[in-house]
């Protein structure tokens, strides 16, 4: 049965080669820090190794004079690893909170060899934050989608198998939970507490965990009026079991084909909150600031399309895989 | 000159040959029965001749009157009408049936007055034609609606008239109705009729000529006598044994296994099942016969503790139900098993064979090893006529009989006193259903099981069942032993339920 699905999928190329670009530009982002980084990923000095992106180490180690970690970008510590060894630099020679000093013209500073996208009004190196940006986003997103359909799955199994006076209750207070004006509640929330990738995780999970209710709800109801569900309960088969073996694996297939709209749901809702200021901590790597900053610096158009183009990208990934998840489960749709 | 002759009539749709080179004839005031299994292309057959079926593939040519016709939708109403299966769904919920019976008028640009659409209600027989015309579909029943159905049909005076399946939504008393008034139209208006049907003996009761069909295919074509009693063909043969017969008249005394005494289910103010009690002795079968709506399969699912009983007790092998916490009731289930009607919703489509019908074993035999566990799940699977092979599989693979077979093993591996079968061969093919019986016979003999057998079908429940209970709106009508029920009814009820069956 799994495997129908799953050729089904793959029948569907633009759904299935999206999948594979986000999936290979995730595992990228993963190793950010490797890409793009202020720190030497490899440093060979008088006959020692160093691994400055996993270990700091004081600059009196480099022959310096100050007990802080080392700042690579300053040309005396250059200079003397240089003298007596090398480094290997990340292809990206700044991380995502690096500010460029040495820049010529004031920030948000244009294009150049050195910053590809240039930098932002900071005079941080804007291509550093988007890789940043982009795996923080896709990790939320995952994050929230994980636990909102673990949360929901959850309730709308509760609701659907049980029935009765639980459903009711419940579903009067999923109505009116999920008619509370969600995005101004949000915004005063976020305004309470300092808000980070937890915090944060935790206030969205408020509001987006009746998504997946109401599907889940339906096809419990609908399996188990099964006649094969009705069987498991003429054989003796306890609750539980019937639960997991027999109604959950048939309902929670129609909940799966909305696992990718959910996913970039939450992605554009972290990224609408960024871009209100009220998102991620101050400094954190987030496209909705670029966003930002770009509508505060109109004449630094590299700073609203960088971020345009990213969002665009994976929002639209997101949107191919979720089609060819939804038709994939469709029964109507035949194998051709 | 025949009035519509078909000649060499072949249909494929997307490279699949559904009619294959079918031709027939058919006289004024005659009724030619079309008899096929599901998929036999009996429907496809019909409906080609009016253009309803979207395909380009189509060859062969359509006669009406000796003239060669082209464009056979221009047909439709005028010269040909259909009635459909399903007269729930065939008429607009919104509109009155007066309007929408004018309707078929106004497309057709004939002059009508209100008196002809009163006439072709009281035709079709309602005796209160000027109060029905106001009414709404809903405040019809089932057979009301078909009788509106076969009205519309005939609005336009057409000369033949193609009846699809046009009374297997309906229940016996209604079906029998039915068949009659089509008796009578044809009687007064000369009319032509083709009727399909899947039911070789509600042809015979109206047909003239009867076409068998199998796999596209017409197999054979004669006279209803001809067919019924000297046929040719293995199909119709096979066809024509596969009709239930006979009585089961042995007498069982064992002792009660199940007895239930005034058991009542209600839903909200509705009484389902109302005061019914019943025995039933140790390999005894006992048919429940009603018609839809009756409570006979609330009353089952009650007696299985499915749904809630509202009253009255259900003592299984001496031990009353009501008396046992639901960890003694899942246990005592062992006893007590169920085989449902429809072998496409009855077994978990995300699980093997194997699984399905190990099942059981799993809840009441954990101390089992999984070997000794497969090895008795390979044992039912044989017991009910299949391969062992079959055990990996899963049930989109088989066919409907094999899926009521595993229904039925996953409910024997348990070693039942009695299994509850409700509508166990309505779902299924003829041929399959006699096949089913057998099945159930001999397992009966071998594991010395009691049966209850909940039918709509005469006949079905005629051939299996010792005793029956005829049930109608929840109440118990009339009970005794089977050859009592079919040659000496006491009820009203009963006499015409068989009238209407036989």
């Amino acid at each position: 049965m799994s495997n129908r699905y799953v050729r089904k999928f793959k029948n569907n190329k633009r759904g299935y080669y999206s999948f594979i670009i986000l999936f290979i530009l995730f595992f990228i982002s993963m190793f950010s820090e490797l890409i793009a980084n202020d720190k030497p990923l490899f440093v060979y000095f008088k006959g020692g190794f160093y691994f400055p992106v996993c270990k700091s180490y004081p600059e009196t180690v480099f022959g310096g004079t100050l007990k802080t970690e080392t700042d690579y970008k300053d040309e005396y510590i250059k200079e003397l690893i240089n003298k007596n060894g090398f480094m290997i630099l990340p292809p990206v020679h700044y991380s995502y909170d690096t500010i460029n000093y040495k820049l010529d013209v004031p920030s948000p500073a244009p294009p150049s060899t050195e910053n590809i996208l240039g930098t932002d009004d900071q005079g941080r190196d804007v291509l550093s934050r988007i890789i940043y940006g982009f795996r923080i986003s896709i990790l939320f997103g995952l994050c929230l989608t994980v636990l909102s359909s673990i949360i929901g799955i959850f309730i709308g199994a509760v609701q659907g198998y049980f029935g009765g006076k639980i459903d009711l209750f419940m579903q009067r207070f999923i109505e009116i939970w999920s008619s509370l004006p969600q995005l101004f509640i949000l915004i005063l929330v976020c305004n309470i507490f300092t808000p980070s990738f937890t915090t944060l995780l935790i206030i969205m999970l408020f509001f987006s965990w009746t998504s997946l209710v109401s599907v889940v709800r339906a096809e419990f109801l609908k399996v188990r009026k099964m006649d094969y569900v009705k069987a498991a309960k003429a054989l003796g088969v306890n609750d539980f079991v019937i639960i997991f073996r027999h109604i959950l694996p048939n309902a929670v297939t129609a909940a799966l084909s909305y696992f990718p709209f959910i996913l970039s749901g939450a992605i554009v809702s972290l990224t609408a909150l960024d871009f209100l200021g009220l998102g991620l901590p101050a400094g954190a790597p987030s496209l909705g600031e670029i966003l930002r900053q770009g509508k505060e610096n109109l004449q630094a158009p590299w700073l609203g399309l960088s971020g345009f183009m990213i969002i665009a990208v994976m929002l639209c990934l997101l949107v191919f895989i979720g089609e060819a998840v939804r038709d994939a489960f469709d029964p109507r749709k035949e194998e051709k | 000159m025949s009035l519509l002759k078909i000649e060499n009539l072949s249909v494929s749709f997307g490279g699949r040959t559904v009619v294959d080179d079918v031709s027939f004839e058919l006289d004024k005031n005659e009724t030619l029965g079309i008899v096929g299994e599901s998929g036999s292309g009996k429907t496809v057959s019909a409906l080609s001749v009016l253009g309803l079926v979207r395909t380009t593939n189509i060859t062969g040519k359509i006669r009406l009157e000796d003239a060669v016709i082209e464009h056979t939708e221009k047909l439709r109403g005028k010269d040909i009408a259909v009635i459909f299966q399903e007269p729930m769904t065939s008429l607009n919920p919104l509109h009155k049936i007066g309007a929408q019976i004018e309707e078929v008028y106004k497309i057709h640009r004939l002059p009508h007055t209100k008196e002809d659409i009163l006439e072709l209600l009281s035709l079709v027989g309602f005796a209160d034609a000027g109060a029905k015309i106001n009414s709404y579909p809903h405040e019809l029943s089932g057979g009301q609606r078909q009788r509106v159905m076969i009205a519309m049909a005939l609005a336009c005076r057409p000369k033949i008239l193609i009846a699809d399946e046009p009374t297997t939504a309906l229940d016996v008393l209604i079906q029998a109705q039915i068949i009659q008034l089509l008796k009578d139209l044809q009687k007064k208006m000369g009319l032509a009729i083709i009727f399909i049907s899947h039911d070789l003996t509600l042809v015979e009761r109206l047909a003239d000529k009867i076409a068998v069909m199998k796999d596209g295919r017409i197999v054979e074509t004669g006279n209803k006598d001809e067919i019924m009693t000297c046929p040719k063909h293995p199909y119709t043969k096979m066809l024509l044994s596969s009709i239930p017969k006979g009585t089961n008249d042995q007498k069982r005394d064992g002792k009660n296994i199940l007895s239930v005494k005034n058991l009542s289910v209600k839903f909200g103010d509705f009484t389902a099942v109302n005061d019914i009690s019943l025995e039933l002795k140790s390999k005894e079968t006992l048919g429940i016969l009603g018609e839809s709506g009756s409570g006979k399969t609330t009353l089952g699912m009650a007696i299985l503790n499915l749904v809630d009983k509202t009253g009255g007790t259900v003592i299984l092998d001496g031990c009353n139900l009501d008396d046992l916490s639901p960890k003694e009731m899942r246990k005592k289930r062992k006893d007590i098993q169920v085989v449902f009607q429809d072998p496409f919703s009855s077994l978990n489509p995300r699980m093997t064979i194997i699984n399905i019908i190990k099942e059981g074993l799993d809840a009441h035999f954990p101390e089992l090893t999984k070997e000794e566990k497969r090895k008795m799940a390979l044992n039912a699977i044989a017991d009910v006529g299949l391969s062992g092979d079959i055990g990996e599989r899963f049930p989109h693979e088989l066919s409907g009989g094999q899926r009521q077979r595993i229904a039925i093993a996953r409910a024997v591996i348990l070693k039942p006193k009695v299994i509850i079968l409700d509508e166990p061969t309505s779902a299924l093919d003829v041929c399959i259903q006699s096949q089913i019986l057998d099945l159930l016979k001999k397992l009966q003999t071998k594991h010395d099981i009691a049966y209850i057998f909940i039918s709509h079908d005469m006949r079905v429940v005629r051939s299996i069942a010792n005793r029956i209970i005829i049930m109608k709106n929840g109440i118990k009508i009339e009970e005794g032993s089977s050859s009592d029920i079919f040659t000496a009814p006491k009820q009203e009820y009963t006499k015409m339920l068989i009238n209407a069956a036989f």
